[in-house]
């Protein structure tokens, strides 16, 4: 170069806002400009500085460069100086103080006409501040594993080190052809990711997909894409990222196989579980619950409350208790099930609230206590009962006497008590019919279960099937409740139907249809209601007698005398009316507070030698009665209250009082004759009337014959 | 010897039924217990009947009556609104009572 055309050079490029410099055709460095000079620091007379040849070679200027860079830009020179084309090559120069920045260097062949090169001339540019931003940029996204891209239609324009790392490529080597881009895209999802490409060109649109890669090494790697059309290119270009989504796939696979052996465990668990959103709103309900409301998951979505509305009315107030101060809590309430019907739950609550306090999640667990919830109503039902029973003065003592008519009826209760057979009791009014149904049940397989007493003749013909069978509610007017029946209160028990003789001929038509087929409705209801119970009637009436006169059916006689058993009178027992007088004594003495040393000889023999009409119960209300008015430690018994004849009522007038003297006399002589009026031992021979005349007699004072037939009532 | 004790239970709801008759002049048949719960319902059947007219209160088969249920018949007897029919002897001396009670 001569020296002119040098000096016009150097000039030149002074004046160039840029750090230039030119080098000879052989590539030493022989000029910077002073820009370039000021930054590297040269003192002002430095060769540098005016292009003297300082003896430099072509790499002398190497050593001004980061370590780092100088084989890369010795190469990239060394590729210039041997093809004597342009070359661009970055790289860091240390300033005066010793710092390094970033520059981008390019240098051009200069030529003269006749094509000789006459030297090289040179432009950095300062890149430090974007080199920095890429150094960043390179940083984050080797941290956030993520790398981007640049694509046109003719391939990929450029791939971030990161991308190239993520996809097991040297970050160093320049971005694949398409092809060679489909090649490490997983065998399963290239042809998706070849579609999602040409509908990328084809509609200049963007995309979202996760796809899976193999790398050289044969690993696999998920690999999100995300790509736009870039909107400022004449070319069409799409810019994107690609993030390894490997970890954070593998955690959702892992979640989801979590969240679904979670649900399977929901699903087989034996309680119905819900969840609910923020709004209280459906979200997931697990298959016992669905099983149970016979309902798909949409279904149930898309459902109202399957609680029953009495028990919402009453849960609410709870529930929002309970949401405001953010405590579970339990409730008990009926759900529908899929037929329509109601069982009993036990629900639990429980919310999840985020950081702010707000419920975001509701759960609600139910367990089925049904069958519990019926077993306490069918002892709640049972308690009443027996509370009914207990509440009565004189029925829990047990039988007391040893006499042989006693032990003979003991003996015979004994066999049959383990049995399920019906049983009917017959005997006096007072004889103990109760007490030896009791013992009955006491001994029976069912002495666990209820034993319920009726006494149909106390009970009046209109509220006789309702309180055997029970009603509906509505069934009648006064019928504001459903009420269980005796039946159903007994069911698994033992059932005592007390004065049977007095059922009215209606009921007893419903009476045998239970006995045979064990099942009955309530009255104004539908439902036929299945029972098992054991059946003990009782009654003081001769139901032979009444069966003739057409008042009892002789089928329900039938199907209740399996097995009679009855009551002996007590004066057929006077053995135990010793032991019973001492019983009632120690009762009735101990409330009142006395003492009785004993009972004199003489009273026990007018004890004994009393009919007792009105048998035990009688003998009870005489002792009671002594109790009371004795004064002394020896019982005393009025006579009077031992009278077999009834007193003399003064306000009958005369007329009255023979009558009534006439009927009992007629009675005693029935009685005696067992209800014989006619023949030798009838009781017109006893009196000495003509039998007609008695017959009249009979008639005019209504006196039922059939009483005084051996075994029949006593008045 | 077993004796009976104290035993505390709910009471079981007490039975009864209102049977009214269709034809000829009013008369509602009493079955069973009338308490202070079912007067609500007597009362109720009585006012639905036409102004004016006489009801026959059939007590033949009523068991219990307690205050309110007495307090009841009495009233709707002195206004001429019913008419006791085989009202039984204690039921007519509570109604006593409760006048002297006045």
């Amino acid at each position: 170069m001569d020296q002119v055309f040098g000096a016009q050079l150097r000039a030149t490029l002074n004046v160039i806002p840029a750090y230039t410099w030119y080098a000879t055709p052989s590539g030493a460095l022989t000029f910077v400009n002073e820009r370039s000079a000021d930054y590297l620091g040269l003192p002002e007379d430095h060769p540098l500085r005016f292009g003297t040849d300082s003896g430099a070679v072509w790499d002398s200027h190497l050593p001004m460069l980061h370590p780092d860079d100088r084989e890369a830009t010795r190469n990239v020179w060394a590729e210039c100086l041997q093809t004597g084309l342009p070359g661009e090559v970055s790289f860091r120069v240390r300033n005066g103080e010793g710092n390094y920045r970033w520059f981008g260097s390019r240098a051009e062949p200069l030529r003269g006409n006749d094509g000789t090169l006459l030297c090289w001339i040179g432009i950095n540019f300062d890149i430090d501040e974007r080199k920095q931003a890429e150094f960043y940029l390179a940083a984050g996204e080797r941290l956030a594993h993520t790398g981007s891209w640049a694509f046109t239609p003719a391939g990929f324009e450029h791939w971030s080190p990161e991308l190239l790392a993520i996809h097991g490529l040297d970050p160093a080597s320049p971005p694949p052809s398409t092809q060679d881009y489909i090649a490490l895209v997983h065998p399963d999802d290239r042809e998706f990711v070849t579609q999602q490409i040409q509908a990328m060109l084809a509609e200049l649109r963007g995309f979202d997909f996760t796809k899976r890669i193999v790398r050289p090494d044969g690993s696999i790697r998920s690999v999100r894409c995300v790509g736009t059309a870039a909107t400022n290119s004449r070319v069409v270009t799409f810019v994107g990222t690609g993030i390894d989504v490997t970890e954070h796939e593998e955690l959702m696979k892992a979640l989801r196989k979590t969240e679904m052996e979670l649900r399977q465990t929901l699903d087989f668990a034996p309680q119905l579980i819900c969840v609910f959103g923020p709004q209280f709103e459906p979200l997931y309900a697990n298959r016992t619950c669905l099983e149970y409301a016979g309902v798909s998951d949409d279904e149930w979505r898309q459902g109202g409350p399957h609680t029953h509305p009495d028990d919402l009315e009453r849960i609410k107030p709870l529930a929002e208790q309970a949401l405001s101060t953010g405590m579970p809590f339990e409730a008990e309430q009926r759900v529908r099930r899929g037929d329509g019907s109601y069982r009993w739950f036990l629900a639990r609550y429980n919310s999840v609230r985020d950081e702010d306090g707000q419920i975001i999640r509701s759960y609600i667990s139910c367990t089925d206590i049904d069958d519990r919830k019926r077993a306490e109503e069918r002892l709640r039902e049972e308690n009443v009962a027996l509370r009914e029973e207990i509440d009565k003065t004189s029925m829990f003592e047990e039988i007391v006497g040893s006499s042989p008519a006693l032990t003979a009826v003991l003996s015979r209760v004994a066999k049959v008590a383990s049995t399920d057979s019906t049983v009917l009791i017959t005997g006096e009014t007072g004889t103990g019919k109760e007490l030896l149904a009791r013992a009955i049940h006491r001994r029976s397989p069912r002495a666990a279960r209820a034993f319920v007493a009726v006494n149909c003749a106390a009970i009046p013909r209109d509220l006789i099937a309702s309180e055997l069978f029970g009603h509906e509610r509505g069934a009648f007017t006064g019928a504001t409740q459903r009420r269980l029946g005796r039946f159903e209160l007994a069911d698994g028990g033992t059932i005592f139907l007390d004065e049977i003789g007095e059922l009215s001929p209606e009921m007893q038509i419903a009476l045998l249809r239970v006995l045979q087929e064990r099942e009955f409705e309530r009255v104004g209801g539908q439902e036929r209601i299945h029972v098992d119970v054991r059946v003990i009637a009782a009654t003081n009436r001769d139901l032979q007698a009444a069966i003739v006169e057409g008042s009892f059916r002789e089928d329900l006689f039938y199907r209740l005398n399996v097995f009679p058993v009855e009551m002996p009178a007590l004066r057929e027992r006077q053995d135990d009316i010793h032991v019973l007088v001492e019983y009632f004594i120690g009762r009735y003495a101990r409330k009142a507070g006395k003492t009785f040393r004993r009972v004199s000889k003489r009273t026990l023999n007018q004890l004994r030698a009393y009919p007792w009409p009105g048998n035990v119960r009688e003998l009870q209300n005489v002792i009671e009665r002594s109790v009371i008015v004795s004064d002394t430690e020896d019982l005393q018994v009025d006579e009077s209250w031992l009278s077999a004849a009834p007193r003399m009522e003064s306000r009958l007038g005369l007329a009255g009082a023979v009558a009534a003297q006439e009927k009992a006399i007629i009675e005693d002589a029935l009685r005696a004759c067992g209800g014989r009026v006619f023949g030798p031992a009838g009781a017109a021979t006893r009196l000495g009337i003509p039998r007609s005349t008695l017959e009249s007699k009979i008639k005019a004072l209504k006196i039922d014959k059939a009483r005084f037939r051996m075994g029949t009532k006593r008045p | 010897m077993k004796v009976a004790r104290q035993l505390h239970y709910p009471r079981r709801m007490a039975l009864l039924k209102i049977h009214r008759t269709m034809d000829g002049p009013v008369v509602f048949t009493i079955s069973g217990d009338l308490n202070t719960e079912s007067v609500g319902e007597l009362c109720q059947l009585i006012a639905a009947e036409p102004r004016g007219a006489v009801v026959t209160l059939d007590l033949t088969d009523l068991i219990l009556a307690d205050r309110e249920a007495i307090r009841l018949l009495r009233d709707c007897e002195r206004d001429a609104r019913v008419v006791l029919h085989n009202c039984p002897t204690y039921i007519r001396a509570l109604i006593a009572a409760e006048d002297l009670r006045l």
